[in-house]
């Protein structure tokens, strides 16, 4: 017999909760070449404990995107326009002070290479302390040396680290257990998003398993969202809910991951669903022709056209197509589909 | 490359300098550079635009004479000076081994002795005191040791890249492989550091000569500052005398600085991948 | 006939010596294997990082030496050979690198990488006949040499760049190339037809291809035999279907199941044995023995032989030492026939 109050809470924790959205979003980087238009109107809507994952190519924008998603976008790129909604509050309106508070606390990210980038002459301890530490500066006592030290070693313990790690350095350490190292960190303030850019790449298949369900179970441990921004499809397969095509910084397809396997709308998606290699059977080497585009000079009408092998005459190459909601749940931006509401 | 604003200044400071020069040799005439040419302790007047010093130079010509005579012993010793720290440099990095050993060795004492130190010794044991050429060699002996070292650890960068290997197995010979695949690369990085061995060259002249080791007869920027600093210039008031010696120079250092400053920022691999 | 390129208990091991300050790492452990002359074929040295895949690709190569055993190409010790032998050698056996970007001296345009061993083991008589046998080379990858030659590299994209690495490999006409990790670094949509390129390399001008990777899933596509290394061992080798489909030893099995799969609806399981292993090379016995979940007593006590569990698989595995143990080591001797390309693979 549930309580009145736990009544209430379990409603609470049910209701679908739009932790992120993104409302059109373009990230332009200002070049002596001319504007490179990285990510060119994205738009998409992340709920509590979700995990979406973002693929696209290189150039495609993913990771410029993660990066404006923590507004940590560096000049000559800038955010242009559009929204980004956390928890309800639209973080390209914030200062850059109060961004450092929802950075880490809100929405953290495990950039890539990650691994690498630690500070080779700080322990372990102490590099997850700091992240800790400064998100206490306003006028609180702050935790004390004991406090600080049991909360390094309970996150370690959530990413299946030992307490022991904590004195240790970064070179003394192997890539999956930097990795959790990283995840520990991005993790440390409990956020509510969780942006993961190519976690695994320089990770042998076994450890990237390992690492991938460690970022499921602290996920779901948080209840947090996760953005998973990358390349392999497969790991794409495993881990998703959702997914995201992305192609010269347009999402061109986003839904379900079984639907966009198994019944994939844009051809972009579908001949990259096609030209992966599986153990099944031994097939036909199959790649899409030609090469993603210069961001500087994208072609007219749809990105894709050129590639694209079932292209309409007379729409595609003149007339940008519309991005919604084809099927229940999988939007698609192709001229394919004819407007169905 | 046009958007290099500090190559651009730097050359436009040192090839105007160049300019004064050539144009005031051939209108004004460099005679007035020796000792009693003119009446002595002169401000600048309309014949003597700056002056004469303590003995009855004209300091104008002393300039125009003097000027190339430094800038000369400059570049006889960055180019010797550059010329065999690079061929040391690339045969110790290149070959490795023993033969690294001994010039680094070799390298890694010789920075740690004053370059000063040993440009003093060796003017004091020349005798009579040394021509402008004789200091361009005396510098060059000390010049060779900073570039070797920083051109080897840049070669022994270059000598792991991929595309050193796929020329060794597409048959290159050593030497093919220093002169076409490292060399060009290292162009840019080479001439930084020629432009800053032609300024630590002029520098460690000048030093010499305040000293009063320099050649006696030249009016080179190094003498002429050891007369004033002899004469006591600064203390007459005399300042179309050491001014113009310090003007000139800081229009050197600069110029080269920015020229430097422009090809190391050449040099840096911002041409990177875009995929 | 000797085979084309002979590794007899080759060993390698880095540091060590008297002033080490570390122990001691064996990379490469008595590993033996021959290419054989007749058959071209494609052959996957797959492994994770530590596995030695990479050392022994450059032993293969002749770019290292193994601290002992030997290596024999067309029956002669490579580090024995004359100086024509070894230019024989060099242009014999070539590479295709990984990274399509670091393989190009950015001071060339991307001619460079092709004329300089083009002329240096005289591909043609002159200039005309260079040049033609260079676009010769890169019609057969795809490319066009008027959108190829004359430009700079990061002017092209990764993909055409690598092809144009394989139409480099294809113009010397080598007897074996060694493809290290050449998909790794490219778009997932561009690999396919670099890798297409390679597998015509062997069935359409019968070079032998040795393709280094940890990408198991491309090894299975585009090879015909396999072997895995484990720390500088040989784990299991033997026909791709064999050792792919259903791998036998341990270590395999560990990898095989790890491998995501693109398929929603075929979804990672539990992982068997440990993840990481915490041992550095000093311990006896099976190397694979503290993460093994099938681990016995005798596995931690002796090195298990290459065991020839069926006509075209040997595994190194104590579970399997009621089969025969392979005669000499010689892993060729287990592989099976390449399949002959049974449809064309253009359009």
């Amino acid at each position: 017999m549930k309580t009145a109050l736990e009544e209430v809470g379990a409603a609470a924790a049910h209701q679908d909760v739009a932790t992120l959205v993104v409302d059109d979003l373009r990230v332009y980087y200002d070049t002596p070449e001319g504007v490179v238009k990285a990510v060119d109107g994205v738009s998409f809507t992340l709920k509590q404990g979700e995990r979406l994952a973002l693929v696209g190519e290189s150039g495609s924008g993913k990771s410029t995107l993660a990066m404006a998603l923590m507004r940590l976008t560096r000049p000559p790129g800038r955010i242009a326009s559009g929204h980004i909604y956390l928890s309800g509050r639209d973080t390209l309106m914030l200062n850059e002070q109060q961004m450092r508070r929802v950075r880490l606390a809100d929405i953290a990210m495990v950039p890539q290479g990650a691994m690498n980038s630690m500070n080779p002459v700080m322990r372990v301890g102490d590099q997850i302390m700091d992240g800790i530490l400064d998100h206490h500066e306003n006028g609180n006592p702050g935790p004390s040396r004991e406090d600080l030290r049991e909360r390094v070693a309970a996150l370690l313990g959530r990413v299946g680290l030992s307490p022991e790690v904590a004195r240790m350095f970064p070179h003394e350490l192997s890539g999956g257990m930097k990795q959790r190292v990283a995840l520990a960190i991005a993790t440390s303030l409990s956020p509510k998003v969780i942006v993961a850019d190519e976690p695994t790449s320089a990770l042998d298949v076994v450890v990237q398993r390992q690492i991938m369900g460690t970022l499921g179970r602290l996920q779901e441990g948080l209840g947090a969202a996760v953005i998973l921004v990358g390349h392999d499809m497969g790991l794409v397969a495993q881990f998703a809910d959702l997914v995201g095509v992305m192609y010269a910084g347009k999402l061109v397809e986003l839904g379900p991951v079984r639907q966009i396997f198994r019944e994939p709308l844009h051809p972009y998606t579908r001949l990259l669903i096609e030209s992966l290699p599986d153990l099944e059977a031994k097939k036909k080497f199959v790649g899409i022709p030609g090469m993603p585009p210069t961001l500087l000079r994208l072609p007219p009408g749809c990105v894709f056209h050129p590639r694209c092998p079932v292209m309409i005459k007379g729409t595609c190459e003149v007339v940008v197509p519309e991005y919604f909601e084809h099927r229940k749940g999988q939007m698609a931006a192709c001229h394919l589909y004819p407007e169905v509401r | 490359m046009r958007r290099n604003p500090p190559l651009i200044g730097g050359l436009v400071l040192l090839i105007g300098l160049l300019l004064f020069i050539v144009v005031g040799q051939i209108v004004y005439g460099t005679e007035g550079y020796r000792p009693l040419s003119a009446p002595p302790m002169q401000s600048p007047t309309y014949e003597y635009p700056f002056g004469t010093d303590k003995v009855g130079r004209d300091i104008l010509a002393v300039m125009l004479a003097g000027t190339p005579l430094t800038l000369r012993i400059g570049l006889i010793a960055g180019v010797i000076g550059l010329g065999l720290g690079t061929v040391l440099a690339f045969v110790a990095a290149y070959y490795g081994g023993l033969i690294d050993g001994a010039i680094r060795t070799v390298v890694d004492v010789g920075l740690t002795i004053p370059g000063l130190l040993i440009l003093i010794l060796i003017a004091v044991n020349v005798g009579s005191s040394l021509s402008v050429d004789q200091m361009g060699l005396a510098v060059a002996a000390v010049a060779w040791v900073y570039p070797a070292r920083t051109i080897r650890s840049q070669v022994l960068v270059l000598r792991e890249r991929p595309y050193v290997e796929i020329a060794r197995l597409s048959g290159t010979s050593g030497l093919g492989i220093i002169f076409k695949e490292m060399m060009p690369n290292l162009m840019p990085f080479l001439l930084a550091n020629f432009v800053g061995a032609v300024s630590s060259a002029i520098l460690a002249s000048i030093g010499l000569e305040a000293l009063g080791l320099g050649p006696f007869d030249s009016p080179t920027i190094g003498m002429t500052i050891y007369w004033n600093i002899h004469s006591t210039s600064i203390l007459l008031g005399m300042w179309w005398w050491f001014m113009p010696p310090i003007v000139v120079l800081g229009v050197v250092f600069v110029g080269l600085f920015l020229v430097a400053s422009g090809l190391d920022e050449w040099s840096n691999p911002r041409l990177r991948k875009r995929t | 006939m000797p085979p084309l390129l002979e590794l007899r208990k080759v060993t390698k091991v880095f540091g060590g010596g008297y002033f080490a300050t570390r122990p001691p790492l064996t990379a490469l452990d008595n590993v033996s294997l021959s290419i054989p002359e007749d058959r071209p074929s494609i052959t996957a040295i797959a492994g994770e990082s530590g596995s030695g895949k990479t050392t022994l690709a450059r032993i293969m190569l002749g770019v290292a030496g193994p601290t002992s055993g030997h290596v024999f190409y067309r029956g002669k010790d490579v580090s024995r050979m004359t100086g024509s032998e070894r230019r024989r050698f060099r242009r014999e056996v070539q590479p295709i690198f990984q990274d399509p970007f670091e393989s190009y001296n950015p001071f060339y345009k991307v001619d460079h990488v092709l004329t300089t061993p083009a002329r240096n083991f005289k591909i043609g008589r002159n200039r005309r006949e260079i040049l033609a046998r260079v676009e010769e080379a890169l019609h057969a990858v795809g490319l066009q040499p008027g959108e190829t030659l004359g430009r700079f590299p990061h002017q092209l994209s990764g993909g055409q760049r690598q092809r144009v690495m394989v139409a480099r490999a294809l113009l010397l006409r080598p007897r074996i190339i060694l493809a290290d990790e050449p998909v790794s670094m490219v778009d997932a949509s561009l690999r396919a037809t670099i890798l297409d390129s390679v597998y015509k390399l062997n069935r359409e001008h019968g070079i032998s291809i040795l393709y280094i990777t940890h990408d198991l899933t491309t090894a299975y596509q585009i090879s015909d035999n396999i072997v895995v290394l484990y720390r500088g061992s040989v784990a299991e080798a033997g026909s791709v279907e064999h050792v792919i489909k259903q791998p036998k030893h341990p270590y395999t099995q560990l990898l095989i199941q790890s491998i995501p799969r693109p398929n929603p609806e075929h979804l990672w399981g539990e992982i068997p044995g440990r993840g990481d292993s915490q041992h550095n090379g000093a311990e006896a016995g099976c190397k694979f023995a503290d993460r093994c979940p099938h681990v016995m007593t005798i596995c931690r006590d002796q090195i298990p032989g290459l065991h020839k569990i069926e006509e075209h698989r040997v595994a190194s595995c104590f579970m399997y030492r009621d089969s025969p143990l392979l005669a000499d080591d010689d892993i060729a001797k287990v592989f099976a026939p390449p399949v002959p390309m049974a449809t064309p693979t253009t359009r």
